[in-house]
């Protein structure tokens, strides 16, 4: 099972490109990705799901065309887009039903199908009310179920985690990593400890490209010894802020406890730090700044 | 086939389970009373110089049938050209474009529902129309099938078409929006206008509301009952019709029992399904699968909504560090330290705007802007014309059609906080009442005055002044209609198509009573400039009241 993006070029009215000959191989596994606002995610995702068409290239699913044939990855492709709505007047049962009608799943398959995944999402006390009347966690869930109801071997999803509890968060994480062993799933996302805790590889994107790709261990690797924490009084830190990388600020009784990252120490009284993966980020994320400009 | 129907009953559901689903229903049944008025009403909707037939159900049958199939094909797109646009708009349609769902399962399954919802409604009418047989006590002996055929091979076919073409008009981009709305009317206008009567029997077949079928076979019918009844001389009219002076009509009264439906007759219905069916394979053809990149016309990036931060630990600060560049320069020394204090000074130092005018301008911005180099094209050849040809040309038809073109600019009056979603930010702003509202009113006047200006211009040149005010009138009413359908609607749609309705019906008429801009110089020298005033007035009042809802709510 794998699915192969090759110089995927998209181009957007007004000379706007959101991707620019990204290029990319996966295998099963959670794939984080990672990037800033217009880093080219969504249209990364909506490519992949088939939504929109990239303006050149290439992406291919067990050696398929996608793009030449769509339905083959759609019958076994499951999408939570970041924003989508639901028809407010139906009940989850109803609208599950509806998609799965959509997706193809036989009648049958689909009702118990639908039970099992409102259990899985913790909605089966309030399958028959209509969404309208949902919050915006539970809809997520709704959007979550409905994402897996083909039972999918690619999973796509964008911001899943958006507007859930946090044990709904981590219930939706351990659900990802349960389903990650027989299947390709990618995940987009802003929050990074999700990233951390459920993704098997990274994919950090920027400005359409594709900056890096590795284990987190690896990432992680890559800035041992290079965040570093120093101890400044309030005054000082926009002074900081200007001359670092900050990543992270803690104000005690003491003063000012700022997280840089940086290759060389920025002061001779600064300790080094375990790195995290938001470190490694930031550290990515401006050197890829640094050389492009 | 299961698709279509999941497509079909999924959004089917959708839109019956609405409370004004329910209300349409009832309108439906009062639809059924009004269209069977008593003999000696004020208005007839369906007489043959002089003559109808009794109610009994093949009249009322035929009568309800024509009625609805008119009311409702114009009606019935309104109401049903949404659907595709709410799975763009909800991202549904981002999910279901991620499903082996193919386009022509999809756009079969949304007509259907179109049609289903339609026929829903005609259902209601069928029912009333039987109670109000009874109502009207004219005929106690009920005739199902004259009731009910009429509704089947006249309404239905016509309805299919209004679902397939509310379904075609939301693939296209260029009609998905207000310009489709105008559009649609204004084909209907030719439709309805254009009757078969006078031409070959077998010329009622080009009708698509099918009403010229029923026509042809109720003046046969009336020329059997009254021999000096000549169908081309006597003339008929279907719709509405008030007697000048407020006198009532005394019809006189013949027995039909109904149209004999030939093989012919059915066949030419059927074929208006199949061009329905026609038209929503064209739907499925071009329709874009919710990717903008496929549509007809050029690409365009996906609207999104705002995007989270990066969500870290401290995220502020990385946020705002790597915004600013300053990853980028690891070790390089602060250059925009000052730049960023003095912003900060400069957002400590800012205070509460009082004045109207920059409000007012930035409305104006917002209602005129994104139109393209086309329309300000035509707009300025309006202009000229209203300054350089005759003044009679310059009343008609030069003011209408100059204040007919800016109507999609208007109808985004009064909703567009709340379609862009910027209702809360607008709404939590300083008196939202006293100084927003008002300055989208003035801004909707503003575009009034200015391309109506040129008219103005000629109206006070030649001394005019009845003319002028009623011009005047009509500039501070168009805004004020604009402003609290947008309000009390959330949407475009209702004054589009009230506007339009009002516009054909009054100005374009010639009709002095609903002549709202001056176009007739009867209506400008009457009390009806004085009446839009006060219809503005209260409509402006309308407005404000359901802003101060919405604010509160």
């Amino acid at each position: 099972m794998d699915l192969v993006i090759e110089d995927v070029v998209k181009r957007y009215r007004g000379d706007v490109t959101a991707l620019h000959g990204f290029s990319l191989a996966l295998k099963p596994g959670v794939l984080g990705l990672l990037g800033p606002n217009g880093a080219g995610k969504s249209t990364l995702m909506r490519i992949l799901a088939t939504v929109t068409r990239p303006t050149s290239g290439r992406v291919t699913w067990n050696g398929t065309d996608i793009l030449a044939h769509p339905d083959t990855l759609r019958e076994v492709l499951g999408y939570l887009p970041q924003d989508f709505g639901v028809y407010p007047n139906l009940s989850a049962v109803e609208f599950l039903e509806y998609l799965a009608a959509a997706k193809g799943v036989p009648r049958g398959t689909a009702r118990q199908r639908i039970d099992d995944l409102l259990e899985l999402v913790n909605l089966s006390s309030v399958r028959d009310r209509p969404l309208g009347d949902y919050s915006g966690g539970m809809r997520q869930r709704v959007g979550i179920a409905q994402a897996l109801l083909n039972d999918p071997r690619l999973l796509i999803v964008d911001e899943p985690t958006a507007g859930l509890d946090p044990e709904e968060r981590v219930r939706f994480r351990n659900l990802l990593s349960e389903l990650s062993g027989e299947r390709i799933v990618i995940l987009s996302t802003h929050v990074v400890s999700d990233v951390e805790a459920v993704a098997t590889e990274i994919a950090l994107i920027a400005g359409g490209r594709l900056i890096q790709r590795a284990a987190p261990e690896q990432l992680l690797r890559e800035v041992e010894g290079k965040v570093w924490e120093l101890r400044v009084a309030s005054a000082d830190l926009p002074a900081v802020r200007e001359r670092h990388l900050v990543c992270g600020v803690l104000r005690r009784g003491d003063g000012a406890h700022v997280r840089i990252v940086s290759a060389q120490s920025p002061a001779p009284e600064a300790q080094t730090l375990a790195p995290t993966l938001e470190d490694a980020y930031l550290y990515h994320l401006a050197a890829h700044r640094a050389a492009a400009a | 086939m299961t698709r279509v129907f999941a497509v079909a009953r999924a959004d089917f559901l959708e839109r019956t389970r609405r409370y004004s689903f329910l209300i349409t229903l009832l309108v439906m049944i009062w639809g059924a009373y009004v269209f069977l008025p008593p003999n000696h009403a004020r208005y007839a909707t369906f007489e043959l110089g002089g003559h109808r037939g009794i109610y009994n159900s093949a009249w009322v049958g035929s009568l309800v049938a024509m009625l609805s199939s008119v009311f409702l094909s114009i009606a019935g797109f309104y109401l049903t050209k949404n659907t595709v646009e709410r799975d763009r708009r909800t991202g549904v349609g981002q999910i279901l474009a991620a499903t082996p769902l193919g386009r022509r399962a999809y756009v079969f399954g949304k007509a259907l529902s179109n049609f289903a919802v339609l026929s829903a409604m005609v259902a209601a009418l069928a029912v009333a129309s039987l109670g109000m047989q009874l109502v009207r006590g004219e005929s106690r002996s009920i005739d199902l099938i004259a009731l009910l055929s009429p509704f089947l091979l006249i309404t239905l076919p016509a309805l299919a078409l209004t679902a397939a073409a509310a379904v075609l008009f939301e693939v296209f981009r260029l009609t998905r929006g207000g310009f489709g709305n105008v559009l649609f009317y204004l084909l209907f206008m030719v439709m309805f206008g254009v009757t078969t009567a006078g031409l070959k029997p077998e010329a009622a077949y080009l009708d698509p509301l099918g009403k010229d079928i029923l026509i042809r076979d109720a003046k046969a019918a009336c020329a059997v009952a009254y021999p000096e009844y000549q169908p081309t001389r006597d003339g008929m009219s279907v719709g509405f019709h008030f007697r000048s002076n407020n006198r009532i009509w005394d019809l006189k009264t013949f027995e039909w029992k109904g149209g004999r439906w030939s093989a012919r007759d059915v066949a030419a219905r059927l074929a208006w399904m199949l061009v329905a069916m026609g038209l929503v394979m064209i739907a499925a053809w071009r329709f874009d699968r919710f990717d903008e990149a496929r549509s007809p016309g050029r690409e365009k990036r996906p609207r999104r909504g705002a995007q989270p931060a990066l969500l870290l630990a401290n995220g502020a600060d990385a946020e705002i560090a790597v915004a600013n560049g300053a990853g980028a320069r690891l070790t390089a020394p602060a250059r925009e330290a000052p730049a960023r204090r003095s912003l900060g000074a400069r957002l400590l130092g800012a205070t509460r705007a009082t004045a109207l005018a920059p409000l007012i301008g930035a409305e104006f911005a917002l209602l005129t802007r994104g139109q393209n180099f086309w329309w300000y094209l035509i707009a300025a050849a309006l202009i000229a014309l209203s300054l350089f040809l005759p003044l009679a040309a310059v009343r008609m038809p030069v003011l209408p059609l100059l204040w007919v073109w800016p109507v999609l600019i208007w109808s985004a009056m009064g909703s567009r906080e709340v379609r862009n979603g910027t209702d809360g930010l607008l709404f939590s702003s300083a008196r939202p009442l006293r100084r927003q509202l008002p300055a989208a009113y003035l801004a909707g006047v503003g575009v009034a005055v200015l391309i109506g200006a040129g008219v103005a211009l000629r109206f006070t040149l030649a001394r005019d002044f009845a003319s002028l005010g009623a011009w005047g009138a009509g500039a501070l009413f168009i805004p004020a209609f604009a402003l609290a359908s947008g309000v009390w609607t959330g949407g475009r749609k209702m004054f589009e198509i009230l506007y339009l309705v009002l516009w054909y019906g009054g100005p374009m008429n010639q009709t002095p009573e609903l002549d709202f801009m001056g176009v007739t110089a009867a209506g400008a020298a009457s009390r009806t400039p004085m009446i839009f005033l006060g219809v503005a007035l209260a409509l402006l009042i309308l407005a404000a009241v359901g802003r101060t809802r919405q604010i509160r709510s």
